[in-house]
């Protein structure tokens, strides 16, 4: 679980989270949403260990951040970022196998366990057959769920993603959503940010709203995602319906100048 | 399959480094007899597979960490100090050929000293103000030499050979202690540059990327960059600044045997060593003078570097 205790960050003098608290049950899917620039990125990289706060606490599995080691926040967190860039021409196999390194000392090789860890990564997230492509020549679909592999292969209790189908096509967002939605019902822990309301809530089970750095409202996706709430947070040119299919919550778009407007 | 294979580039590489050494042995402006050899230019051959494979190694680690392609040891500006301390002794004449590389030696951690600290903020060392602190360092020791070379009459000759790179240091019997004290710094240094390599692999998903995979990135970058600095300073130290084996072999060998730095570091051992003995056996026999090796390292050198540079565009363009 991801406790938060009164979080501030500043950065060059502003303040990016500024007193949040929240809290992440093990085995949730839990959703970030809000408008860019609200800190949802910052409260990632504070997650991760990436960046400390000014103030206030962090807690992973009960334990304060502060004390753990990278290694330590390594086997607890994977984190699955927007978009990666690959330096050099790994195979995919081998960026997996990166996932295992928490655990491996400094001298030590891949073992076999390691090997089984990544290749069940890559079953989960169907790209075994990618496993000696290089990892520059497959497309960014593809490329996000080598991604995602690897932070399976980290075997972690939480796993946090940053937009991660923002550049991705309708189709791949669906097949990377269902895939979470796969290995939560398995018993992951899932926080995702998302600047897609609807396709956050679709897939979680509960949301998180931010706004300038702090909490706006959580709750179920239809106790979140409501025409007032929505409309003081983004202005007053949506319209909040539902998905016809799924009952859940849907944003729509009502323009001023659009077909039906002046 | 993959793991066959790299065991047959590797020994493959071996050979090759010791079929060369054999023949470099009998390359040379004139025939000399067997025995001559061994005191002649069994010295030249060990100290090029020590330049060359030291250059190689810290041309791999450094572009791995700085993850820039275009990286050299030479960027850092180490050599630069190694050069000025090795320059100073000349012109102070202390040059008895041991105190020379000492203070060689000395100049190179003076100048890593510098670049570090330069570079250093809020305890973070960004690599691209490192890259930029090592090229400042650098021009402001070469403008030192450049005032030594002002200031030394008949010494100028000797600078500026030491200043293009060769293996043609002589050792007197004293010499011996130095060098064999360098070489096991030398490979210490190298079995830490060595011991981090799987984390400079997870280091080219970026420094964010590979913090959150449990890599201590700024200590990694401390660590190669340090290390790899004691070498060069080493290297420089008896053989002057030989420019670009350590920027290209790391290239060749990466199109040999692929990004894996354990796998690259081995190699560009083998193939450094290798490459700057061939480069050497040039030198020698090219012209009616024999040439510094740094000569001839640069004139093959730059135009590979345009290469790299240009085949680098179009993959980004």
């Amino acid at each position: 679980m991801i406790r938060v205790r009164s979080v501030r960050v500043t950065y060059d003098g502003i303040k990016a989270l500024d007193g949040l608290s929240l809290d992440v049950v093990d085995g949730e899917f839990v959703g970030l949403i809000g408008p860019n620039g609200c800190g949802k990125s910052t409260l990632i990289r504070v997650i991760s260990g990436i960046l400390l706060p000014d103030e206030g606490c962090v807690e992973l599995e009960m334990s304060p951040l502060k004390g753990m080691s990278r290694r330590d926040i390594a086997r607890t967190v994977a984190v699955v970022p927007q978009e990666s860039h690959f330096f050099l021409d790994f195979r995919c196999l081998d960026i997996v196998l990166m996932g295992r390194n928490p655990y491996l000392r400094r001298f030590q090789s891949e073992t076999e366990e390691d090997y089984r860890v990544a290749l069940d990564a890559m079953r989960v997230t169907d790209i075994l057959h990618l496993r000696d492509r290089g990892v520059n020549e497959i497309s960014g679909g593809e490329k996000q769920r080598v991604v995602i592999a690897r932070a399976l292969a980290q075997s972690p209790r939480i796993l946090l993603l940053d937009e991660p189908t923002a550049h991705l096509d309708i189709d791949h967002e669906i097949e990377v959503f269902d895939l979470l939605k796969r290995l939560n019902r398995e018993g992951l822990t899932i926080l995702v940010v998302s600047h897609d309301v609807n396709v956050a809530a679709e897939y979680c089970e509960r949301i998180l709203l931010m706004v300038d750095g702090k909490l706006a409202a959580e709750g179920m996706p239809e106790e979140v995602i409501t025409q007032e709430t929505l409309c003081k947070v983004y202005g007053a040119n949506i319209v909040v319906g539902k998905n016809p299919k799924t009952g859940a919550p849907h944003v729509l778009l009502a323009p001023e100048h659009g077909r039906g407007g002046g | 399959m993959m793991a066959r294979r790299w065991w047959a580039e590797l020994l493959l590489l071996s050979i090759l480094l010791v079929v060369v050494a054999f023949l470099s042995m009998g390359v040379g402006p004139s025939w000399i007899s067997p025995l001559r050899i061994l005191g002649v230019r069994l010295p030249r051959v060990v100290l090029g597979v020590f330049a060359g494979s030291s250059l190689a190694l810290v041309g791999a680690a450094l572009q791995g960490i700085l993850q820039n392609p275009l990286a050299d040891p030479y960027i850092l500006g180490v050599s630069s100090g190694a050069a000025f301390g090795a320059a100073l002794a000349v012109v102070l004449r202390l040059a008895s050929s041991l105190l020379t590389p000492v203070f060689g030696f000395l100049g190179a951690i003076l100048a890593i000293i510098a670049v570090y600290n330069l570079a250093k903020s809020n305890g973070r060392v960004p690599k691209d103000t490192l890259l930029l602190s090592g090229v400042l360092v650098g021009f402001f020791f070469s403008a030192l030499v450049m005032l030594l070379m002002v200031m030394a009459k008949s010494e100028l000759h000797e600078i500026t050979y030491l200043l293009m790179g060769n293996l043609g240091f002589i050792f007197a019997r004293s010499d011996i202690p130095l060098f064999a004290v360098f070489v096991l710094l030398v490979g210490v240094c190298g079995g830490v540059i060595y011991s981090r390599s799987r984390e400079m692999n997870i280091l080219s998903l970026g420094e964010e990327g590979a913090k959150q995979l449990g890599v201590e990135t700024e200590k990694l970058k401390m660590m190669v960059f340090v290390t790899s600095s004691v070498v060069v300073g080493a290297v420089v130290a008896f053989c002057g600044a030989i420019g670009f084996v350590g920027l290209i072999v790391p290239h060749i060998t990466r199109i040999l045997v692929g990004p894996d730095h354990r796998r690259l570091i081995i190699a560009s051992i083998l193939l450094g060593g290798t490459l700057l003995l061939v480069a050497d056996a040039a030198a020698r026999t090219i012209a009616p003078v024999e040439l510094p090796v740094g000569v001839i390292t640069a004139i093959f050198g730059v135009p590979f570097f345009a290469y790299l540079l240009k085949r680098r565009k179009k993959q980004f363009d």
